[in-house]
């Protein structure tokens, strides 16, 4: 990779390490730089710079450094945002997962130090690699496989100045195939369709306990910059890249779930996100790791070493939450220790369960309080619970009974059903717990 | 009979030598710089370039994060693998701390008492107990919930010091781990810490606190009132960015890393600026992204360099 390259990549860069406290749901401390201009500092030297663009840095050797100056904050020791772990740290000591999950672990429950989990991720957009060799484009440029240097800033840009609080640039870098230049591919234009939108915008809430992140718009066109061919409204044969072939339909702002006459679909038991029913990649993808697990790729060739590639569900379920045309009737069941486990604390009088289930739940009854029952044990009660967004994606509920738990407990849910809309079956409804 | 006491004057000086350069080449010290490096408040020569622990198809290094010398040995806490690395006092390779059946998340801090060693986990939020043989004694048994991501610590007066880089507070515990003050809240004003990623106590029992986000050290009594700031910009004394690890030499100064500058910073313990040193880099001698420092009985520095993962070792 050229010199020039990572500098120049490097200006685009540095201030995501800026330390100051980041905010939900505005650009944090990279931007508003009239109002803190300190912040300038961390990265750059007026009349005493080592690198053009008046950084304080340079950089060589055979690391990515690009990746390295981010995490040196976003590993949790500068910034809340801990994108290697892929968590979300509050004050408060609480963690939660971050909504586009990690680069080597990443959060699956969230909660308070002790209930907060971790788990390795199964596949991850290569960001860290130094000198960019291995990272190919599915959909995109197949002359150019084997020589993408993919680093942070080729969809954040540091300096804030994007339209949204995820600093996704509006135009992608990317170093040339022959790794000599940078070129950039614009997020809003395409040589397939017009887009309609200039910029990514999104929505931010629950800004304290973890953040859900809504998409309004162009999320998939961002994407759909590098992924080129997988940017389709319609199922095909389409392609510039790899041609000739069929695509499931996502588009600039979403594909319409509802209009799209799905085969199957059951808006009730969808657990997937969407931008307002509009299909957007992310609503199949994450967009930096994931946990699932994937035994066989269906990818074009060449298939990746790790197929999870990104799915929020374990092997196919992002198909058949959509397209349930052969819906499973067997019932879901309980997952006996290790999977479920209790965490007792007993100074602050407290209790957590962590519930695992064999498949995924739908959320409006797994996250009723009343359907969960404690038995044997007074002075008990669950006070809230919580289907666990991540990882093993709505498998697991994480329940917080008032009060010490005497081992083992026993928690019986009634009324939980699957996607499906299977009960649990009677008799094989409780969980034994122990640490 | 001449002959053969010339031949016991030569031999007498070989062995002489052979001791003498043998002792150096041990210690990996210059004879010369031994000479010449008697002056601990001499700060107008940076220290020199002594050597590195790379990373290596023996063992891993991914961001250090800091170092220790304790038990004739080098402790390495590395983020990136998940373990601490002990290396023997020249760099070589020895063997990993092993946390009993459990694993480390993210080990990152250090600190000794006696022979015993100390890791703090980012993670896990723990901190781990060795004895003088690196065997696996136990937690250090703070009260549930006190602690999230446990960064720097160092030991004090028989007391632990923890900065907690996600409650953005310092904690002191007295050896048996009763929680006896803290230091700090979230924010940017007076007192106030963001990312304290460091902590070091001075010999009069000031607390140092690297303030990361703040771009500040922030200087403690005993009792937790805030009496200095160091590395503020208004006070003249050249700007710190992202201090990170801290270390007192000798002679009682203070010797930050400045993170994000690649560069260490030495003051005197009234905040006045002696030094500062270190280029961008990935050559021996420079830095790249820095971390944590220590500085050992013989006067040697060691740096832990997040981007470069490796420890430069200088010495004075």
């Amino acid at each position: 990779m050229g010199k020039l390259g990572k500098i120049l990549g490097l200006a685009i860069i540095l201030l995501l390490c800026s330390g100051a406290t980041a905010l939900a749901d505005n650009v944090g401390p990279h931007g508003n730089y009239t109002a803190n201009t300190a912040a300038c500092a961390q990265c750059h030297r007026t009349h005493t710079a080592n690198a053009p663009n008046l950084l304080a840095f340079t950089t060589s050797g055979n690391q990515n450094y690009i990746y390295r100056t981010c995490i040196f904050c976003h590993d949790g020791t500068g910034s809340k945002y801990d994108e290697v772990d892929g968590q979300i740290l509050e004050s408060n000591g609480d963690r939660y997962p971050t909504p586009a999950g990690g680069f080597q672990n990443m959060a699956t429950i969230g909660g308070p130090p002790g209930v907060a989990a971790t788990a390795p991720v199964t596949s991850s957009h290569i960001v860290d690699s130094p000198d960019g060799s291995g990272v190919n484009i599915p959909g995109g440029s197949q002359a150019a496989n084997g020589a993408i240097e993919l680093t942070c800033v080729n969809c954040h840009d540091p300096h804030g100045d994007t339209g949204n609080s995820r600093l996704l640039v509006p135009v992608v870098p990317v170093l040339s195939p022959d790794g000599t230049t940078w070129e950039t591919i614009s997020t809003t234009s395409s040589t397939l369709y017009t887009p309609t939108s200039t910029s990514v915008t999104i929505n931010v809430t629950d800004t304290t306990t973890g953040e859900s992140v809504t998409y309004n718009s162009a999320i998939s066109n961002f994407c759909g910059a590098c992924h080129t061919d997988y940017l389709q409204t319609t199922t095909g044969p389409t392609g510039v890249y790899t041609t000739g072939l069929y695509r499931h339909p996502v588009a600039e702002n979403g594909y319409n779930l509802a209009a799209s006459g799905a085969t199957g679909y059951n808006g009730t038991n969808f657990a997937l996100p969407t931008a307002s029913g509009n299909v957007t990649c992310l609503t199949c993808h994450y967009a930096h790791g994931t946990t699932v697990m994937v035994a066989t790729s269906t990818y074009d060739p060449p298939a990746p070493v790790r197929p999870a590639t990104l799915l929020r569900m374990d092997e196919r379920g992002v198909c058949e939450n959509c397209h349930n045309l052969s819906p499973s009737t067997v019932a879901p069941v309980p997952e006996s220790s290790p999977d479920s486990y209790l965490v007792v604390n007993s100074q602050q009088n407290v209790t957590y369960a962590i519930l695992t289930f064999s498949t995924y739940m739908n959320s409006v009854q797994a996250q009723k309080v009343s359907n969960y029952a404690l038995s044997g044990q007074s002075g008990l009660s669950v006070v809230s619970a919580s289907l666990e967004p991540n990882g093993l994606m709505g498998k697991q509920v994480l329940l917080q009974i008032n009060g010490t738990a005497t081992l083992p407990l026993t928690i019986t849910a009634t009324n939980l059903k699957d996607l499906n809309g299977n009960a649990l079956a009677a008799g094989a409804n409780s969980f034994t717990l122990s640490p | 009979m001449k002959a053969r006491r010339l031949l016991g004057m030569m031999a007498s000086i070989v062995i002489v030598g052979i001791v003498f350069f043998g002792y150096f080449y041990f210690v990996k010290q210059s004879p010369l710089a031994f000479a010449t490096s008697d002056d601990p408040a001499n700060y107008t020569v940076p220290p020199n370039f002594l050597y590195a622990i790379n990373n290596d198809p023996g063992y891993s290094l991914d961001r250090p994060m800091s170092v220790i010398v304790a038990n004739d040995q080098i402790y390495v806490a590395d983020a990136g693998t998940g373990k601490v690395v002990v290396f023997d006092y020249n760099g070589k390779f020895e063997h990993y701390l092993k946390p009993g059946k459990a694993s480390f998340g993210r080990p990152y801090g250090l600190a000794t008492e006696g022979s015993y060693v100390f890791v703090s986990d980012t993670v896990t939020g723990k901190i781990y107990v060795f004895d003088a043989l690196d065997h696996y004694v136990g937690l250090f048994p703070t009260q549930v919930g006190v602690l999230a991501a446990p960064a720097g610590i160092t030991f004090a007066n028989n007391n632990l010091y923890v900065a907690d880089v996600q409650r953005n507070m310092v904690y002191e515990f007295n050896s048996k781990g009763s929680l006896l003050q803290s230091f700090g809240a979230n924010g940017e004003q007076q007192g106030q810490l963001t990312f304290p990623n460091c902590v070091a106590v001075d010999s009069f029992g000031k607390v140092f606190v690297s303030d990361s986000g703040n771009n500040r050290i922030v200087v403690y009594n005993s009792k937790a009132v805030v009496i200095r700031y160091i590395g503020v910009k208004s006070s003249g004394q050249g700007d710190i960015l992202t201090p990170r690890g801290l270390a007192f030499d000798q002679n009682g100064d203070l010797w930050v890393v400045s993170g994000l500058a690649d560069r260490i910073q030495v003051y005197a313990p009234n905040g006045e600026a002696l030094m500062k040193f270190g280029v961008t880099g990935d050559a021996y001698g420079q830095f790249s992204l820095p971390n944590g420092i220590f500085i050992d009985p013989n006067n040697r520095i060691y740096v832990t360099e997040t981007g470069n993962s490796r420890i430069s070792v200088l010495a004075r």
